[in-house]
């Protein structure tokens, strides 16, 4: 999550939203791109700097109508999620049917299993719990903000991601 | 991963979570990409240029508040037309430079300074005719029957027109515009003198 206030947060884009200049969107741009690029990365890496341009893109157009119901942090990481969904899918009908990923995706599982690529293999609802909460510290209320889920859903997702994570992890140490 | 990263559930430890916020980092140059998407969908200013677009009407109020007329100033109605001076005229088309360095509020308070002195400059000299300020909205109209409208982003920021002998002195004129300093361009332009026609 965002180190800046959700008071800056907040002043910073009213102002863009008065001027609409370059060098304030800049500013909000800074705070929030790391983060989002991570996201975005870790759910459709070969597209995430187009995933990060398309969630400004959108974030900027319904900024307006934004009701600070949330964190902005919130509302565009749960953009950047959306975004990195279409893409997931639009790959999917691309290359592969849901039946034969999986077997190509344990195919492609390293003998050294590190943590970044048991993240890589969970399945995309897992994943995206897995790495708001635990790796970008969202709370369970705040990924129920972003994703319009409930915070309940969230935490049985995030226990069942988590378990799986030890399971891929478990795996790795079985091969070696 | 060792299993040393893991707590005894087997479960990666939080830090070690937490320090995949390190990487990756976003390419230096998707800064650019992600801004020139949005200008080109209209979502984005440059934040220079809406600085010295911002500067005109500044520059304006001050030079009223300095004793100008503003009519006189910047007026359409006072325009004598070329057929009727003995010098030719030139229109100056301030442009306004996106990569010009940013003006900070002490450095505006100096340019607005600077812009004013220009144009008392200009007018005791008798070498300003008219001038105004251009408003945001840039729309083309192209095709046979003007069916093609385009909406876009204009450099140009407002214009001068300038008495003066020939291009030369008109050049001369205009290299003293702190408009150059502070990173914009100036493109001048004679005004053809068509009465004779």
């Amino acid at each position: 999550v965002s180190n800046s206030s959700p008071t800056d947060e907040r002043a910073c884009a009213l102002q863009f939203l008065r001027d609409r200049d370059e060098s304030t969107f800049l500013d909000l741009y800074r705070r929030f791109t790391p983060m989002l690029y991570r996201v975005a990365y870790r759910m459709a890496p070969q597209a995430a700097a187009e995933i990060v341009q398309d969630t400004w893109v959108r974030a900027l157009q319904k900024l307006p109508e934004f009701r600070w119901e949330s964190r902005l942090s919130t509302w565009l990481v749960g953009i950047a999620i959306n975004r990195s969904r279409e893409e997931i899918r639009r790959n999917r009908a691309e290359s592969m049917s849901d039946e034969v990923e999986p077997i190509a995706r344990a195919a492609l599982v390293p003998d050294h299993l590190d943590l970044e690529v048991a993240i890589a293999q969970l399945a995309e609802g897992y994943r995206e719990i897995l790495l708001l909460h635990d790796v970008e510290g969202y709370t369970h209320e705040e990924i129920a903000q972003a994703l319009k889920i409930e915070p309940a859903t969230s935490r049985s997702q995030l226990a069942r991601a988590r378990a799986v994570l030890r399971e891929l992890l478990g795996k790795n140490e079985v091969r070696k | 991963m060792s299993a040393d990263h893991r707590d005894e559930q087997g479960i990666p430890r939080a830090e070690n979570l937490r320090a995949l916020r390190q990487s990756p980092v976003p390419p230096p140059a998707l800064e650019r990409q992600v801004v020139n998407a949005l200008r080109s969908r209209g979502l984005l200013r440059s934040g220079e240029r809406n600085r010295m677009r911002s500067l005109w009407p500044v520059i304006a109020a001050a030079a009223c508040s300095l004793g100008f007329v503003a009519g006189t100033l910047f007026s359409r109605g006072n325009r004598t037309s070329p057929a009727t001076v003995s010098q030719p005229e030139f229109a100056f088309f301030l442009h306004d430079s996106p990569g010009r360095p940013g003006a900070g509020g002490a450095e505006e308070v100096t340019l607005v300074r600077e812009y004013i002195a220009w144009v008392q400059q200009q007018r005791a000299a008798n070498h300003l005719v008219t001038g105004e300020k251009l408003g945001e909205q840039a729309v083309e109209l192209s095709g046979l029957q003007g069916q093609n409208l385009r909406e876009e982003h204009s450099s140009l920021g407002g214009y001068f027109l300038i008495r003066a002998q020939d291009m030369n002195a008109a050049l001369a004129i205009a290299r003293t515009c702190p408009h150059l300093k502070y990173g914009g361009s100036i493109e001048i332009r004679p005004i053809e003198d068509t009465s004779s026609r």
